[in-house]
């Protein structure tokens, strides 16, 4: 699943049209798209607004296993017109700490600093991006995420020779957007295939759930029931998933706690074999 | 090998800054004001950086070579670490580093001068006493050999300091630096040594036992003294034969005026670390049964470890004398 948050409908556009998205509500300004592939907030100009929207698009679709990408358009010394970077720092000069993005996955364009600004500026600087989102939407990212899954990505829209921010021409910002989509997805689906999701299996959750229900659990045997069945999906087979959970309803809580550490003690200690995992 | 280097505004002109940036042009070079802007941030993932780790070049500040924690010596006076790198090519399971620190990266100081006049100054503040000086607590010390030249520039120093011992302690089978030149007394290559299973199941990207095996042989015919680790000894099903067996195997083809020292120690953690690995490596075995906190370390119950220890202490005495061998705890 990946999370877009752009600043603008002309750069949401391309994005909205290849993921097939679908306009799903709104919180303030901000505008959700959302399909079984991705989601995206347009979240208007500024990093505050990148921040708020980029939060609330969290908010409504909390689930993991994601990447956030920020997409949108940045100026530059000089750099063509519709030339593609990712970050590889991002600074503000509203705050003097600084986010170094983790690039797990070979990126497709070169690595650059965006450096976020209040305001428009043709104040360009060597090997700087300037742009107006990327800090507000990396502060609020990383809330719900971690380094290695939060970039940002800018097409170039102006240089020094080519000053366009009073007359931005959408039709060529969406454009240029779409002329990187493939490599979008590429690195987004090979940053995704880095993330590691956990998982219980199904018996052991519906267990676990039976379990609970017939007897008064604390928050923390709660943690740790959740925790030593986790260890077990990982440490049984799919068929003795079933008759070890069948094995744990009807006994009380301490016989459920005993017979789960016997098991992970037997388990872990033939399963550190090589042939065995 | 690196995509990404990321350089401490203090040490952007050292010569070694210079020199690592010249050898990987095609990487991208990113400043920052101190290491740890990138290294300590939360919010990161160690085990995802691991697939493709950058290189931080930074300078360390502060102290730089520090005592030993107690239970860790090898009989001499004084015992010391310093850590030229954070960070580790190898990715072992049960590394405490994985644990320890937030980013994958390599960290490596470059100011490799400022430790040698620090070893200096304690070895000759000691000079009627034997000083140990552990390197690779951090870091593996021969590994990224090719990338640091880190052991060629301390070899250089320890040459210099007769009261002083310098080990290197590693995996790696990455010798040739040692081998170009001519044995130090005072210089230890220690090498991690484990059964070929554990080595399978827990050291990935590691060298094998017989490619290390064959490295110690490599080295011992050329004079360096040898130091063997058999450090975390790891229990599982049938452990004891299967150490057994290794102990026999490794110790036959060593002979004993090439061991410096053999240290035997049990997988033992603190409690903050272990739950950091734990929580990267959920389907880990290694982080799940027969584990128990004491005494602020999560380490074997007592009966496991001393069963492990006793009987493998006994195993490595059958070949080599009691003077060199160190439990560490």
């Amino acid at each position: 699943m990946i999370h877009f948050v752009t600043a603008l409908d002309c750069e949401a556009r391309p994005l909205i049209r290849r993921y097939f998205l679908k306009p799903c509500g709104s919180y303030g300004r901000a505008r959700f798209f959302a399909s079984e592939k991705a989601r995206l907030v347009v979240s208007g100009v500024g990093e505050l607004r990148s921040a708020i929207a980029t939060t609330a698009l969290a908010c409504r679709f909390p689930d993991s296993g994601k990447i956030w990408l920020n997409v949108g358009i940045a100026g530059h010394r000089d750099a063509a017109i519709g030339s593609g970077f990712i970050s590889n720092r991002v600074s503000s000069d509203n705050s003097k700490d600084v986010y170094f993005p983790q690039i797990v996955a070979r990126a497709p364009w070169p690595g650059i600093e965006t450096q976020t600004l209040r305001a428009p500026s043709t104040n360009y600087q060597p090997n700087c991006l300037l742009d107006m989102e990327a800090y507000g939407f990396y502060s609020a990212a990383l809330a719900v995420s971690t380094l290695e899954f939060i970039h940002v990505f800018k097409v170039v829209s102006d240089n020094a020779t080519n000053i366009a921010i009073k007359t931005l021409d959408k039709e060529a910002v969406s454009e240029s957007i779409a002329a990187h989509l493939e490599q979008i997805e590429f690195f987004a689906q090979k940053t995704l295939e880095n993330h590691v999701i956990e998982e219980t299996s199904d018996s052991m959750k519906a267990a676990s759930l039976e379990i609970q229900s017939t007897q008064r659990f604390s928050e923390t045997d709660k943690h740790w029931l959740n925790e030593k069945l986790g260890q077990l999906s990982h440490l049984l087979d799919e068929c003795d998933k079933k008759d070890f959970s069948n094995r744990l309803i009807g006994r009380d809580k301490r016989e459920v706690f005993d017979l789960i550490e016997k098991e992970i003690d037997k388990l872990s200690s033939q399963r550190l074999y090589t042939g065995n995992r | 090998m690196f995509e990404r280097i990321y350089v401490e505004d203090a040490i952007h002109d050292h010569p070694r800054t210079i020199d690592l940036l010249k050898r990987y042009p095609s990487a991208e070079a990113i400043r920052c004001s101190r290491y740890g802007e990138v290294f300590n941030p939360k919010r990161q993932n160690f085990r995802v950086q691991k697939s493709n780790p950058a290189l931080i070049l930074a300078e360390k500040r502060g102290e730089k070579v520090l005592r030993t924690p107690a239970g860790y010596g090898l009989g001499a006076d004084q015992h010391y670490y310093f850590s030229h790198m954070l960070n580790c090519l190898y990715d072992c399971r049960y590394c405490f580093l994985q644990g320890m620190y937030r980013s994958s990266n390599f960290v490596l100081f470059v100011n490799y001068e400022d430790f040698v006049s620090d070893i200096r100054e304690i070895a000759n503040s000691h000079s009627n006493e034997k000083c140990i000086f552990f390197s690779g607590y951090d870091c593996d010390s021969l590994a990224l050999e090719s990338l640091t030249g880190f052991a060629n520039h301390f070899l250089d120093l320890f040459q210099n300091l007769p009261n002083a011992t310098l080990e290197l302690r590693t995996k790696s089978v990455n010798v040739s630096p040692l081998l170009q030149r001519g044995a130090l007394e005072n210089v230890v290559v220690a090498f991690t040594l484990s059964p070929d299973l554990v080595a399978k199941s827990l050291e990935f990207k590691a060298p094998t036992l017989s490619a290390r095996l064959r490295a110690i042989a490599k080295l011992i015919s050329a004079g360096w003294k040898i130091g063997l680790r058999f450090d975390p000894l790891i229990y599982f099903d049938n452990c004891q034969q299967v150490y057994q067996a290794f102990i026999d195997e490794t110790l036959e083809q060593i002979p004993i005026s090439a061991i410096h020292s053999t240290t035997i120690g049990v997988f033992r953690s603190p409690k903050t670390i272990f739950n950091n690995m734990k929580s990267l490596y959920p389907e880990e075995p290694l982080f799940m049964g027969n584990l128990q906190l004491s005494n602020g370390l999560v380490r074997y119950p007592e009966n496991v470890e001393t069963s492990l220890v006793e009987n493998i202490t006994k195993r490595v005495l059958q070949h080599i004398p009691e003077n060199l061998l160190f439990q560490q705890k």
